[in-house]
């Protein structure tokens, strides 16, 4: 039973083309690999903080950080802190298939990437008109805007594999060097064929320390659908921190029969699509209350 | 180094306990004293902090600084080099009170990694610093630059020269690495773990492993425990082994069970094999590990326990230990 799901409104377009490869037999990683290109190299969507047209950091450089996980068995790959390639996830799939080492950061990733035949641009050309205008606004007024999209898309194919890839562009105007939770395994990211998949996304810095897709896996190992066990990692985060230091956090999770849920603190659209159905569905996940 | 102290000053009601690791990688006969010295040295000095109601982040940041300066193991001075000959290290901290969190990852040319890691929990609003961005960051927070020269040690140097023949297979070497970390709970009960690594040895430019990533490398929670770990870091990466303990200990495991569970998970599912420390919030600790060897020490009620080899557990008490190794 195929089924993709995927973060944000944004991410609509995206699950029409995973719910076109995965009948046609597309494997879960191309799936997401390719899906995620789309989004990530368009300067259209780099206001959504991710990849091509994201948001610079202080010194006006654009660092992405993405990262993908195959299910089986936990075959994982990311980069932190790469700049100029507009489709980080592809280079993060190279990372996991070179199978020597799993993570890289800045120049070594760079360098990786371009061994691997990818380009690696100028900074000028990896930033758009609009981010190079939002920069200035910076320097000007030394204010960092609020922001933290992170695309997250979960495929499982008609074989049965499930993947989970995240890029992002990271937090606006963030330290030089910064890495959010996006490229660590369990926190922005995590799967296990034997249980399903997870993505999150919000305020990176705030979300690290609780591992949340590990946890949401854990549960559906135990037996939670997807929702319930999106819902109980988040009503355990709020617990923690209390309601009036909540920050932006939103799950999605797939088990292995294709169902799929989500569990957030401020409205979260998002995309699922299961095989028999015709069409996406957009759903709006309200806010978790305790 | 003063470590005169043989009082009591407890300020809550937790016994203190403090538990070093100097990695799981294979010991050679030659450094076991080194390795066993190291650890028991960082043990002491984390445990000196904490009897004088010191708190388990500061104990667990000396531990790891202590062993950094050591050149037996992989952490600081003594790192292994990357493919291009240079040091770039790894560390992460964390304190169990709040989920507060500092790690930097590919930093170079300085001498503390955890005291960075440190930093970049409490001066900033990050968690994680990679890079040239770490490297600015010290600069920006007055850490002394160093040669990255200073860092290398005679031997990682041959290692890396011996791993660039074309017929050699540096995996092979990977056993012989020593990840250092701590784990301690404090007076007042709070949990902290605090780990440091220079790497695989030749890795490529830019690889980190999973000591920097928290749940992988280490994590601490005071309502559980803290644990740090050590060993194969893209295996631990894929099971995010620290978190995975601690979550069969809310489970109901012991910290021994958990960590024995944990540590054959890894195993199963991804080949990868390691070594753990942790200590629970109610004080019990454990090291294990499923390689054949991981220099470990362990000071509780005014006891060290130590080992080195699967089984092994000797023990000597706090003060006779205090005198023999020259404090």
């Amino acid at each position: 039973m195929a089924a993709a799901a995927g973060t944000w409104a944004f991410s609509l377009p995206v699950l029409n083309k995973m719910r076109a490869l995965l009948l046609r037999d597309a494997s879960a990683t191309d799936c997401v690999q390719e899906a995620m290109a789309d989004i990530e190299n368009d300067e259209e969507t780099g206001s959504y903080v991710v990849g091509r047209g994201g948001y610079p950091n202080k010194d006006g450089l654009i660092q992405c950080d993405a990262a993908i996980m195959e299910g089986h068995p936990c075959h994982f790959g990311a980069v932190a802190a790469l700049s100029g390639v507009g489709t980080p996830l592809a280079v993060a799939r190279k990372v996991m298939e070179r199978n020597t080492h799993s993570f890289l950061v800045g120049d070594g990733a760079a360098a990786f990437a371009r061994e691997q035949g990818f380009i690696v641009e100028d900074n000028e050309s990896m930033m758009t008109e609009w981010s190079a205008e939002v920069y200035k606004e910076y320097l000007e007024k030394k204010k960092s805007p609020k922001g933290h999209d992170t695309l997250g898309l979960i495929a499982l194919d008609i074989h049965g594999n499930i993947t989970v890839g995240v890029s992002t562009s990271g937090a606006p105007l963030k330290y030089p060097g910064r890495v959010g939770d996006s490229p660590l395994p369990g926190c922005g990211l995590y799967a296990d064929n034997q249980v399903g998949a997870a993505a999150a996304t919000g305020d990176g810095d705030q979300i690290m320390c609780f591992c949340p897709c590990f946890h949401v896996v854990l549960l559906m190992k135990q037996g939670l659908s997807p929702m319930d066990a999106c819902q109980t990692v988040l009503e355990d985060i709020l617990q923690r921190v209390g309601k009036e230091n909540m920050f932006e956090l939103g799950i999605i999770a797939m088990n292995m029969k294709g169902e799929a849920g989500a569990a957030s603190s401020m409205p979260f659209p998002y995309c699922i699509w299961s095989q028999g159905q015709d069409s996406i569905e957009e759903l709006m996940q309200q806010p978790c209350k305790l | 180094m003063c470590l005169c102290i043989y009082n009591w000053k407890g300020f809550g009601s937790m016994k203190p306990v403090i538990v070093v690791h100097g990695g799981a990688g294979r010991i050679f006969k030659e450094r076991e004293d080194g390795s066993r010295s190291g650890v028991i040295r960082a043990a002491l000095k984390g445990y000196s902090i904490l009897k004088q109601g010191g708190s388990a982040l500061d104990a667990v940041e000396q531990a790891v600084t202590l062993m950094e300066d050591d050149p037996h193991f992989n952490a600081g001075c003594g790192s292994v080099l990357n493919q291009k000959g240079e040091v770039e290290m790894d560390a992460i901290i964390m304190d169990g009170k709040n989920l507060a969190s500092g790690a930097v990852s590919a930093v170079k040319c300085i001498a503390n990694p955890i005291k960075l890691a440190r930093l970049v929990m409490e001066k900033t609003e990050h968690m994680l610093l990679t890079d040239y961005g770490a490297q600015c960051f010290a600069k920006a927070m007055g850490v002394p630059e160093i040669p990255g020269e200073k860092l290398i040690t005679e031997r990682s140097r041959e290692r890396w020269i011996k791993n660039l023949e074309p017929d050699s297979n540096p995996h092979a070497f990977q056993t012989d690495l020593g990840t250092v970390g701590a784990v301690a709970i404090d007076s007042e009960g709070n949990v902290a773990c605090a780990t440091s690594t220079g790497g695989l040895t030749n890795k490529l430019v830019g690889r980190v492993g999973d000591t920097a990533c928290i749940g992988s490398g280490g994590y601490a929670d005071n309502h559980v425990g803290a644990t740090s770990t050590t060993g194969h870091g893209e295996s631990i990466m894929k099971v995010v082994l620290a978190r995975l303990i601690l979550y069969h200990m809310e489970q109901g495991l012991s910290p021994e069970e958990a960590s024995d569970t944990a540590l054959n998970c890894m195993k199963t599912r991804v080949g990868g094999l390691g070594g753990v420390i942790v200590v629970s919030s109610s004080g019990d600790w454990a090291a294990r590990f499923s390689t054949k060897q991981m220099s470990w020490a362990t000071v509780k009620d005014d006891q060290l326990y130590y080992g080195i080899y699967t089984g092994e557990r000797l023990t000597k008490s706090f003060e006779e230990t205090l005198t023999s190794e020259g404090f």
